[in-house]
């Protein structure tokens, strides 16, 4: 007998450390020790930070009501519960408040992808007339005007606030919200009972029959890529154009960004219109095989799922609810 | 050997991942002088080993002294003793029967210890460690076993011989780059790829980077090389053309990296010189050109390389079932297998194995050959890897058993006209067998329902369908049959003659049982009958792997990191 003094692995494929600066930001189980960050913008303690005071800063917003983290709300997962999200004078957008859990591993930004980085993302919402509304100008203008955050701008980045490392303190802090260590994740590391026998019938599924892992596959259940599964054509007519008005390409027509699936049972409602209420909707849009309009995803076909296999997929959803942890939570 | 074709589904799914049906071309005497600088001389290769069932899963000692490797009679874990040529066991468990064996493997800096994946005895496999000064007792443990990573690749050690750099495969088809602690066997994710895989990678003599391969992106294309921190602070890509960059190694003082790449229009050797801060210093060095394919073990303290290559071949052969045969003369001989003849008899479709070596398997593509004119086509299917065809009925359309570009295994169907794929059936459990079906006379396809069921086969006018399980061959139809007979792999109609491939050799069905039928050279794979009832096609021809080593292959010049 060879077998000597077996180990085995339960919950060993634990949180990673990433070291900046000296530092140690702990990841949760479940993702990756690297951390991807620009070489022009590594991430810091002291970023991390400043971008989070600025996220909360309702002083970037045109009437000063409304901060990134008013639909990006922390004990909703960085959601805001709502089918629109809404900006400044009461203005509700088309589209729904996206996740940004595990953005750190983002290949594109926005439901249409139309930002390829974090920093160039960070501040669209702050531009756009029906978010937060501010002109180019006058965004560092008035981070220049708030004497602390101005004064910690000025010890990160050794210059007065501008456009540029704002939204480089902006990028850093979203990037540092992770989402893991959830059931799943330790179901994943070898804890077999950490998710219920339902639960593990319904991840056989989302692997399986369901198709789910066609997009929603990785260490944050995203592609990154974009897919019509159906939500923007009704009636026989496209109610928002998706990636296509990004790339201007008809095969993108109604195609839109993979979300994340981390804590996806406090970030309702869903699809990129916010037009499904409950995740059990959710798979009921998906068991038709969603809705069938001319450039609809290739995978998408009709699942035929028994209501069995429908509650088990609802209840493996709620396991990949855990932990979400931001600015530099966990510093050692 | 153990290791079959089977148990390594899932993986070659994920990029071709497969040892048992690849063929290495390698131009030894190329490969010879390809990692030295022009002008010098070119040191000559050496054998190391070619005996029936040499393998190339291991990997040299630091001292060059030893391989590690698979016994080939047994699957166990073994060693190569290179000057005695002799096999030393570091395993008892290995059988080939009963299904247990070693696959990688890679041996600590200090020699004392021997990393590998186990095929174990619940169907995947595990990550154990072996010592080798304690071998002749048992001195090997689990270090990693989880179901849910079932496919482990041990690659190289730290220097301090405290941690496994290991690539996990995982069931929802992502793999993942982990440092495994030697004694407790903690795992610390290091970078996660979704559908793709490095098809080497290997941590620098200081312990400080990991360099890897993979594609630029987690869609099909060229490869790029990688440079990782090892305490996963930051990653930088190394080296960037628009062609292959892969299989990079380390110099033994850490200050280049020999690498494969295409950019010049054939597989040449490449180095780039890395400074301490992980950046390529200057352009990319060519060293030799025409490198073809090789599939490389590792490099010892004194810069010996040892590599695998494939002798051998596979074509295909067309003739009647019961007489000598000839072999088709196609535009890449050597290479073919796994043969389907249209519904008509006019068309003939077969695998052909294509592109840079990947650890076993070049990419294998879909050839359509009309034989009325001999003329040839490749079918772009966007398929990681494909198995066995079937033509439709109606010869729009084959059907592929292999697995898509995200892994899944399962059954597809290709479009002949223009390669357009289609979905039929995934492995839903994400499992390590593959997916077999076959064509309806109504155009659809008939899918086993039974777990286990190995091959499929529906008569030309659809009145007998045979299905092959574990230990069974059914019939259903109208004249049901039954026998029992384990290992069958493929199922054929002749006619209303049923014949079936099992272990390497091809048999037909009677009354009196399994008859074998005199197929010379037979390669075991898929084969196909012409309508007429009487003419086959079938692989013929087998390959091997060699272990060879090229000696000081770094030049002295290039000892010294800028």
């Amino acid at each position: 007998m060879c077998l000597r003094r077996p180990i085995i692995i339960g919950l060993s494929l634990a949180t990673g450390l990433l070291v900046a600066a000296g530092e140690a930001l702990r990841v949760p189980l479940g993702l990756d020790a690297y951390v991807p960050a620009p070489a022009g913008n590594p991430l810091s303690r002291e970023k991390v930070e400043l971008g989070r005071a600025l996220f909360f800063w309702k002083g970037l917003s045109q009437d000063r009501t409304v901060s990134c983290g008013s639909c990006h709300q922390p004990d909703r997962a960085f959601t805001d519960g709502k089918p629109g999200a809404v900006g400044v004078r009461g203005q509700i957008s088309s589209r729904r408040t996206p996740p940004i859990l595990n953005r750190a591993w983002g290949k594109a930004f926005f439901w249409d992808g139309r930002a390829a980085t974090l920093e160039q993302q960070v501040l669209q919402p702050l531009l756009n007339p029906r978010e937060m509304d501010l002109k180019a100008e006058e965004i560092a203008a008035r981070v220049q005007g708030d004497t602390l955050l101005s004064a910690r701008m000025r010890a990160v980045f050794g210059r007065q606030p501008d456009n540029e490392n704002i939204a480089l303190a902006l990028a850093s802090y979203v990037r540092s919200i992770l989402a893991g260590d959830s059931p799943y994740d330790r179901y994943v590391a070898g804890d077999r009972g950490a998710l219920s026998a339902e639960q593990q019938q319904g991840l056989k599924l989302f692997r399986g029959k369901a198709n789910c892992v066609a997009c929603h596959v990785g260490t944050s259940l995203t592609d990154e890529r974009f897919h019509n599964t159906g939500t923007g054509w009704k009636d026989g007519r496209w109610t928002d154009e998706g990636r296509a008005a990004v790339s201007k390409d008809e095969a993108d027509r109604g195609a839109f960004k993979t979300p994340s699936l981390r804590e996806v049972a406090r970030a309702a409602p869903y699809m990129h219109d916010g037009s499904l209420p409950t995740l059990a909707e959710v798979v009921d849009f998906y068991d038709k095989g969603g809705r069938e309009n001319p450039m609809i995803d290739g995978e998408m076909r009709e699942l035929k799922l028994t209501a069995g296999e429908k509650r088990a997929l609802v209840e493996f959803l709620k396991g990949l609810t855990g932990t979400v942890s931001e600015s530099w939570p966990a510093l050692q | 050997m153990a290791v079959s074709r089977r148990k390594c589904y899932s993986v070659q799914g994920l990029r071709n991942l497969d040892y048992d049906e690849s063929v290495i071309r390698c131009a030894l005497l190329v490969w010879s002088a390809c990692l030295l600088t022009a002008g010098e001389p070119v040191p000559p290769a050496r054998l190391i080993w070619n005996a029936p069932g040499a393998n190339v899963l291991g990997a040299p000692s630091l001292d060059g002294k030893w391989i590690t490797c698979v016994d080939p009679s047994s699957g166990n874990l073994a060693t190569l003793d290179i000057a005695s040529g002799k096999l030393r066991l570091l395993t008892e468990k290995g059988s080939n029967a009963a299904g247990q064996f070693a696959y990688f493997s890679v041996p600590s800096r200090d020699g004392r210890r021997v990393a590998y994946a186990w095929f174990n005895e619940a169907g995947f496999y595990d990550l154990r460690v072996a010592d080798l000064a304690a071998v002749a007792g048992g001195g090997t443990r689990v270090l990693f076993r989880n179901e849910e990573a079932g496919f482990v690749q041990p690659s190289s050690w730290t220097p301090d011989n405290k941690q496994v750099l290991t690539l996990f495969f995982r069931k929802d088809n992502i793999s993942q780059i982990a440092l495994v602690d030697a004694e407790s066997g903690f795992v610390r994710v290091l970078k996660s790829l979704n559908w793709v895989y490095p098809k080497k990678m290997e941590i620098s003599p200081d312990g400080r980077w990991i360099v890897y391969d993979t594609f630029a992106s987690d869609k099909p294309g060229p490869r790029d090389l990688y440079l990782l921190a090892i305490d996963g602070s930051r990653e930088t890509k190394l080296v960037d053309s628009p062609g292959e960059d892969l299989f990079p190694s380390w110099s033994p003082d850490g200050s280049q990296i020999v690498f494969a790449s295409d950019r010049s229009g054939s597989m040449d050797a490449w180095s780039v010189r890395v400074s301490e801060a992980g950046q390529a210093v200057g352009e990319p060095k060519l060293v030799k050109k025409d490198l073809k394919q090789f599939l490389p073990m590792g490099v010892t303290s004194a810069g010996d390389l040892f590599y695998g290559v494939r002798s051998g071949a596979t074509d295909i052969e067309i003739g009647d079932v019961n007489e000598r045969r000839a072999v088709l003369q196609t535009r890449t001989p050597g290479e073919n297998l796994a043969p389907a003849w249209s519904r008509d008899g006019k068309k003939l479709a077969y695998l052909s194995r294509r592109g840079s070596e990947n650890f076993g398997t070049a990419a294998r593509v879909i050839v359509v050959r009309d034989l009325e004119t001999g003329s040839e086509r490749d079918l772009a299917a966007r398929l990681a890897h494909v198995e066995a065809l079937r033509w439709s009925p109606d010869g729009e359309w084959l059907l592929a058993s292999g697995s898509d570009g995200k892994g899944r295994a399962g059954l597809f169907k290709v479009r002949v006209k223009d390669g357009t794929l289609r979905t039929v059936a995934v492995d839903e459990a994400g499992g390590l067998g593959g997916v077999t079906g076959a064509w309806k006379p109504d155009g659809s396809v008939a899918e086993p329902g039974e777990k286990g069921t190995r091959a499929v086969a529906i008569s030309a006018d659809g009145k007998r369908m045979a299905t092959a399980t574990a230990s069974q061959i059914l019939v259903a139809g109208d004249e049901p049959r039954q026998w029992t007979l384990d290992g069958v792999t493929w199922l054929e109609w002749a006619g209303s003659r049923l014949l079936a491939a099992r272990g390497g050799k091809a048999y037909e069905m009677t009354g009196q049982g399994a008859l074998p039928l005199n197929w010379k050279n037979y390669d075991g794979g898929p084969f196909s009958v012409h309508p007429d009832g009487h003419t086959v096609a079938l692989g013929v021809g087998r390959t091997r792997h060699e272990v060879w080593v090229i000696e000081h292959v770094f030049a002295p010049s290039d000892h010294h990191r800028p």
